[in-house]
């Protein structure tokens, strides 16, 4: 295949997805520069690989796995600094410019309600719901077989609806 | 009211999203970064089917080739469309008999080969609650998933107890803890599996095991309200008694769910070395891992099977020094009136 070819394909994996791969995002560090930041790098670096003559079967699927390895080395380096030091140098963990404001208030307040779900339910029922995954590609960005993955959502919107009775 | 409310919370959720002006300049610059590193194109797979062609071209090779290669085919598309079947599909004794066969034999110490069977556990729990939650968990899938449970908890413990030898003591509790986990997290399903009416005697041996060999609490009120909730009528009667703030749960609430009762007639069926069943005093045991385990006794407990050993135990078994495992093999009561 041509470089020109893959190179739309590419593009269009970006359109296509870029705005749920971004809640997924925000949704797990809950600050949207570091969000942006996180998506663009996940686009780079499976640019990086394609271009090294590499395949990929299922570029969804590939494109999440490799946003949660960012997330999770994101975790990682962030131990290693203090709260306090960011707070000094202006870093405000609440900032949420950058999403469109008429959606700031609701979808925020969606996300924290969600936000409450135990783990693993709580990605589960992300990317079932409100990012529009198929149960297959979840068991495939999770490592989980396709049963676990439909235990987890079940059991998701399960813990959801205690959620509202306990409310 | 709920659904609605999940609904427009879903809804809400959908609108967090970049705005136009980011998501232009995250594009430009990823357009920008394609075009500026090196491209290697993708292999074409050309070379390898010119190597199958010089091979299969030489018609001595073709049939066997075309045979094997048709088999790894077949066998590898159905081992892989049987990975996420349940009890009751055409593929599931495909999942279970060669999938998981395999992966078991390739795991190849006791502690690897215990890992795999709590894996096959977990997975047999989840299909059983997949099956509730479609409401197709019937009474003789109920019955496969007990059979499939006990099979594995059965192996696990000969591979524990090997590893033990071995002189790994820790994975005794390790193991110990993790099957709880298990059990904690499927605790809804795993009620309703053992509610079922035919309960299997190997899984009645599993929850009586259970109970003699587990002194410690393993369900928390905490613990209880993160445990799964299903729609079945005594799961919901279950969890709520277990919502009085201090009350706790043990094994051995699961274990009282049912008393299994057999005749003798039943009893007479299992009378082979490796299916062998016994009474004393009022109670049937499941003798068949002592036989193995006591080799010296072997003769002795093989004239048990199937028969009414009260008087012939009690009158024998100081010798053996097998009194007190009885009780861990214990699958059931006597009922001549069934």
């Amino acid at each position: 295949m041509d470089k020109e070819r893959i190179q739309n394909q590419f593009l269009r994996a970006y359109d296509e997805n870029s705005d749920a791969m971004f809640r997924q995002c925000f949704f797990k560090v809950h600050d949207t520069e570091i969000a942006k930041d996180i998506l663009q790098e996940t686009f780079v670096r499976t640019w990086d690989y394609i271009a090294q003559g590499k395949t990929i079967l299922n570029m969804r699927a590939f494109l999440y796995r490799t946003l949660n390895n960012l997330v999770v080395d994101h975790y990682r380096k962030k131990k290693a600094v203090s709260l306090d030091a960011l707070s000094e140098d202006g870093f405000d963990p609440v900032a949420v410019e950058g999403i469109d404001a008429n959606d700031r208030m609701e979808g925020e307040k969606a996300m924290k309600l969600l936000d409450e779900l135990p783990e693993p339910y709580k990605e589960a029922v992300f990317l079932r719901y409100v990012n529009g995954l198929e149960l297959s590609e979840i068991a495939e960005i999770t490592g989980e077989s396709l049963n676990t993955v439909s235990v987890h959502v079940h059991r998701g919107i399960g813990k959801l609806k205690e959620l509202f009775n306990h409310e | 009211m709920n659904e609605d409310k999940i609904e427009k919370i879903i809804e809400d959720a959908k609108s967090v999203k970049l705005i136009s002006q980011d998501k232009d300049s995250i594009r430009a610059f990823l357009l920008n970064h394609t075009n500026s590193i090196p491209f290697k194109p993708t292999k074409p797979v050309v070379s390898s089917f010119g190597l199958l062609h010089q091979f299969t071209h030489r018609s001595v090779y073709m049939i066997p080739f075309v045979v094997v290669l048709m088999f790894s085919l077949g066998a590898g598309t159905t081992s892989y469309l049987a990975l996420n079947t349940l009890p009751g599909d055409t593929l599931y004794p495909v999942k279970l008999n060669f999938n998981e066969n395999i992966e078991y034999m390739l795991a190849v110490s006791p502690e690897a080969k215990a890992e795999v069977d709590l894996k096959q556990v977990s997975t047999r729990l989840d299909e059983a609650e997949v099956l509730s939650i479609t409401g197709n968990l019937t009474e003789v899938k109920s019955q496969t998933i007990q059979n499939n449970v006990s099979k594995k908890i059965i192996s696990l413990n000969k591979n524990v107890e090997q590893a033990r030898k071995r002189g790994n003591n820790e994975i005794v509790t390790k193991t110990d803890d993790d099957l709880d986990n298990e059990v904690v997290e499927h605790y809804g399903v795993f009620v309703s599996i053992t509610n079922s009416a035919s309960n299997s005697p190997a899984f009645s041996k599993l929850l009586n095991s259970e109970q003699k060999i587990k002194s410690k609490k393993i369900k928390t009120l905490s613990i209880l309200n993160s445990a799964p909730i299903l729609a079945d009528e005594n799961v919901s009667e279950m969890a709520m008694s277990a919502s009085a703030p201090a009350k706790t749960f043990t094994i051995d609430t699961l274990a009282q769910v049912k008393i299994v009762t057999y005749n003798m007639k039943e009893v007479r069926k299992h009378k082979k070395a490796d299916d062998c069943w016994t009474v004393v005093s009022k109670s049937i045991y499941d003798i068949t891992p002592l036989i193995e385990r006591f080799p010296g006794a072997s003769s002795f407990l093989k004239s048990m099977c199937g028969v009414n050993s009260t008087r012939k135990f009690n009158k024998e078994n100081s010798s053996f020094r097998i009194t007190d495992q009885l009780e861990e093999y214990k699958i059931g009561e006597i009922d001549n009136t069934r």
